[in-house]
């Protein structure tokens, strides 16, 4: 009896797997004759656009060895403590510039932030934010608690953009991590402002996506062009592909193109230009991959995983700031019951028993 | 305490501090990292200090590793795939903020820690999370100072570098035996004529070395130097010799060995001889007295079966022949008042260096002549013990015994009753030591062995001799065996009770040695106002002054 059973759960597995296959398989046949660059937040629908990828959308260009100075930006942050109705999370942006190869400055800003954000106050610190970098508050603000801590990283992020874009000068490169396309309300008029300054100083500003929602309608992108890439140019050859323009559209400020960086890399990356800037894409490229030739990231702009690595918020740090925590409660009268007893979890219980 | 202070290196350089932070591991084993350009070596001695307390530890790195901040344990592999592909694509490529990314990883085991400047204690804690590490200075070293001895053999070592600090092992010790062990090639004849000349300045303890290779007394080659090169062999070298010695300053003995200095027990740790044989020897003494040896070396077979009642031909003829072979150098005289022996021995308590060089011989007359000393040497000292105000005058023996595997295995004649065992088991009480010089010591009876003291563990290629050395010495060496292993020619560890830890070593180059002795001697000469009318007064002037003054 058990043996039939567990035969038969077995046979249904079989088939779930099978169907997974079939599914993915379908994706990867999939071609459509529209894109679609799939929003990553509520504030604003996809863009869907025609798909007019041909082999002219695809270029090969050459690395260059023009001396620039290039900065990185990137942010990290983690829930620190989980109290249910609250969260006490920590976040930070950092950005560095290297000139030639080599670091010339650093920055943290700050080291690390920590915020408690309620249900109570999250309006009240996202509009605060919002308000401090964009100019004006917003017209909507998030509901998760964890997202509203995401979001002031984000803004963190860009208000270090914002003052690299002071620091740098002609000839100069940005990078940010992600794209340029704006997915929070009002978000554009900070872009706006940020891009035109970076070409009215001749700053070349530039976005790297490590993960892309750029997809055919279900298939993803990416990958169908790094496909036709290597179809076109073999497995060494540095390219990239232009996505078709949809320019018109007021969330997006940067003309989209995919990138493969370094010809012995299998890694490809959407990159989002500054639509303003009229350099031709080319040389932005070959600029950038000077900086791809990294041993580790190859194929991948040094500066942004150095910055990357620098920023992220890992389990040792959020350790010690929660055990900092705990100390000052105790000062304050918060017995150690007490503390327990507001952020005890028992998926910890559960996890530590698996 | 050093927080950020640049000090000054043993070497006279500056020491910038920190080349190091500790990162953790328990009280046996301490782990540092060091920045990946930072230059490491097996055997280095490190400091471990920090700013919440005064003890400095010393460490010795056993082991280096490497290091790199990377989150996952693949990161070296999949970067060197990267240059893999990109070298064999003929493309160019970087590994940027090495000094970031990249480190190293000593491991270290912690020899103790240093209090008030003066006091040395064994390491039962550990240093501050974090502690700095730096390199070793002459303030570290300085606490060292109370364990070394006054047998100066050369220099300590970390890791690769040579400290200006003299090891040396105390004279006082020698009835503790000491082993020589090194594969050929790596220093042992070097050590050993060191530590003889160690011995000749010090005047105060006796040294017999038995010398089959003939490598002691003028170096055996043109390029090297022997103990005849010293100053003071004019005053403090005994040579026997059986060959022809040329250019012995002191002058040199023949061998010759008195029948009567022979006993019976002798020749049966060189042959195995029946019982048979062997009651015929036992009758010959009853039967012959003091003149059995030569009475069996020298009468008719006919008349020996008359006289030794009860004794086959056939056993007397065996023992003839074995004699027969044995004597075929002429070492062997009748005359009763020659005695090597007492003149041997002579030596040894005025605090000579006497060499036997049996290098002519064959391999069994050449024991039996080490035999015969070393027996009556050790006798000659239980009979004093006896008498304890002459017991106490007497100096400390040390004898040494060159492929000492040969007479202190198993299976050696004799077994363990032979005279080094016994030597090696009661030398200490009678103030004889022995001194075992071998490339082989897993030969070694364990129980032997583990009468030695102190051990000199040079470079040694087979891992089962550097098993039996690791389980055999009086400091724990286990840590230490890529160390051994890597030991360079004439790199050492000194492992005794007596230190605190198992000292590295650089043995001093003889020929430099001598050479330096001989620029002192120059540079004496040209400064010293006093003429010296022929060599032996600059001779005799050195050796006193090495002596008196301290000269290490």
């Amino acid at each position: 009896m058990v043996g039939a059973a567990l035969n038969m759960i077995d046979q249904q597995l079989n088939k779930q797997l099978k169907d997974t296959i079939t599914f993915i398989k379908a994706l990867l046949d999939e071609e459509s004759d529209t894109i679609i660059d799939e929003s990553d937040s509520d504030e604003f629908n996809s863009i869907t656009f025609k798909n007019s990828i041909t082999k002219d959308s695809f270029h090969t260009f050459k690395i260059s060895n023009d001396k620039f100075r290039l900065a990185a930006v990137d942010g990290g942050s983690q829930r620190i403590l989980n109290g249910g109705s609250f969260i006490v999370g920590g976040y930070r942006a950092g950005a560095l510039i290297f000139n030639g190869q080599k670091i010339e400055t650093e920055e943290l800003s700050p080291a690390v932030k920590i915020q408690s954000i309620s249900f109570n106050n999250r309006k009240e610190l996202y509009s605060e934010s919002f308000k401090q970098l964009i100019g004006e508050p917003p017209s909507d603000y998030p509901r998760e608690l964890m997202l509203v801590l995401q979001r002031l990283r984000t803004f963190e992020e860009w208000s270090v953009a914002a003052r690299l874009v002071d620091q740098l000068g002609r000839g100069d490169f940005i990078l940010v991590d992600g794209s340029l396309k704006a997915s929070i309300n009002k978000q554009d008029i900070l872009f706006q402002r940020i891009m035109s300054q970076a070409l009215e100083k001749g700053i070349h500003f530039v976005g790297i996506s490590k993960r892309s929602t750029l997809r055919f309608h279900h298939a993803p992108l990416i990958q169908y062009i790094k496909q036709k890439g290597e179809g076109l140019f073999g497995k060494a050859q540095p390219w990239f592909c232009e996505i078709p323009d949809e320019m018109g559209h007021n969330q997006l400020f940067g003309n989209r193109y995919v990138a493969k960086f370094h010809p012995m890399t299998p890694f490809v990356f959407r990159t989002d230009i500054n639509r303003y800037d009229d350099v031709e894409p080319s040389e932005v490229f070959g600029k950038i991959a000077q900086y791809c030739s990294d041993a580790t990231y190859l194929g991948y702009p040094y500066p942004l995983a150095y910055i990357h690595n620098k920023v992220v918020i890992n389990r040792a740090l959020i350790d010690d700031i929660a055990y900092r925590l705990e100390a000052i409660a105790l000062e304050h009268d918060i017995s150690g019951y007490n503390w327990e007893l507001l952020f005890q979890n028992f998926h910890d219980i559960l996890d530590k028993n698996i | 305490m050093n927080s950020g202070v640049k000090m000054e290196n043993i070497d006279g350089t500056q020491n910038n501090g920190s080349s190091g932070r500790i990162i953790g591991r328990n009280v046996t084993e301490l782990r540092y990292r060091t920045p990946y350009n930072e230059d490491v070596f097996l055997g280095e001695i490190l400091i471990a200090e920090n700013d919440e307390n005064d003890r400095r530890f010393l460490l010795r790195v056993f082991d280096i590793e490497y290091g790199a901040e990377a989150s996952s344990h693949d990161w070296p592999e999949r970067t060197a795939g990267n240059m893999l592909v990109m070298e064999q694509s003929n493309h160019s490529f970087e590994l940027h903020d090495k000094d970031r990314r990249l480190f190293k990883v000593g491991v270290c085991s912690p020899l103790g820690y240093i209090v008030n400047t003066t006091e040395f204690r064994k390491p039962k804690t550990i240093p501050p999370h974090f502690s700095r590490i730096r390199k070793a200075n002459k303030d570290d070293y300085t606490v060292l100072r109370q364990f070394m001895g006054d047998i100066i053999i050369g220099d300590l070592r970390s890791g690769e570098q040579v400290v200006p600090f003299n090891v040396g092992v105390r004279g006082m010790d020698f009835p503790s035996h000491i082993g020589i062990f090194a594969t050929t090639g790596m220093g042992k004849s070097n050590l050993m004529k060191r530590l003889a000349v160690a011995v000749m300045e010090s005047g105060r303890h006796g040294l017999l070395i038995l010398d089959p290779h003939g490598e002691y007394f003028d170096g055996g080659k043109a390029e090297h130097r022997g103990l005849n090169h010293h100053p003071l062999a004019k005053d403090r070298l005994v040579v026997f010799s059986a060959r022809d010695l040329k250019g012995a300053v002191g002058g040199y003995n023949k061998i010759k060995i008195s029948a009567q200095e022979i006993e019976i027990e002798d020749l049966m740790q060189l042959y195995d001889f029946s019982d048979a044989q062997r009651d015929a020897f036992n009758s010959a003494k009853r039967i012959y007295h003091e003149n059995w040896l030569m009475a069996l070396l020298e009468g008719e077979i006919e008349d020996l079966v008359i006289d030794l009642v009860g004794t086959f031909e056939g056993s007397i003829g065996v023992i003839k022949r074995r004699l027969m072979n044995l004597f075929r150098s002429k070492i062997l005289t009748k005359d009763k008042t020659i005695s090597i022996s007492d003149q041997v021995y002579d030596a040894l308590v005025n605090g000579k260096v006497v060499l036997v060089d049996t290098s002519n011989m064959g391999e069994a007359e050449e024991l039996l002549v080490s035999i015969v000393l070393a027996r009556a040497v050790f006798e000659r000292n239980k009979r004093t013990f006896a008498d304890p105000e002459e017991f106490k005058k007497l100096p400390e023996f040390l004898i040494t015994m060159e492929e000492a595997q040969r007479v202190l295995s198993r299976i050696a004649p004799g077994g363990r009753n032979n005279i080094f065992a016994t030597i090696a088991r009661e030398g200490r009480k009678f103030k004889t030591g022995l001194c075992a010089i071998s490339q082989q010591p897993k030969l070694i009876d364990e129980e032997i062995i583990s009468q030695f003291n102190t051990l000199f563990i040079l470079g040694l290629a087979d891992k089962g001799d550097r098993n039996v050395l690791r389980d055999s010495a009086k400091q724990d060496v286990s840590q230490l065996s890529n160390e051994i292993q890597m030991l360079m020619p004439g790199e050492a560890l000194i492992a005794s009770p007596f230190t605190p830890f198992a000292i590295p070593v650089k043995i001093h180059l003889y020929e430099d040695f001598i050479g330096s002795l001989n620029q002192n001697r120059g540079a004496q000469n040209n400064s010293s106002k006093t003429e010296m009318k022929n060599d032996e007064d600059v001779d005799r002037n050195l050796g006193e002054k090495k002596i008196d003054d301290g000269f290490f």
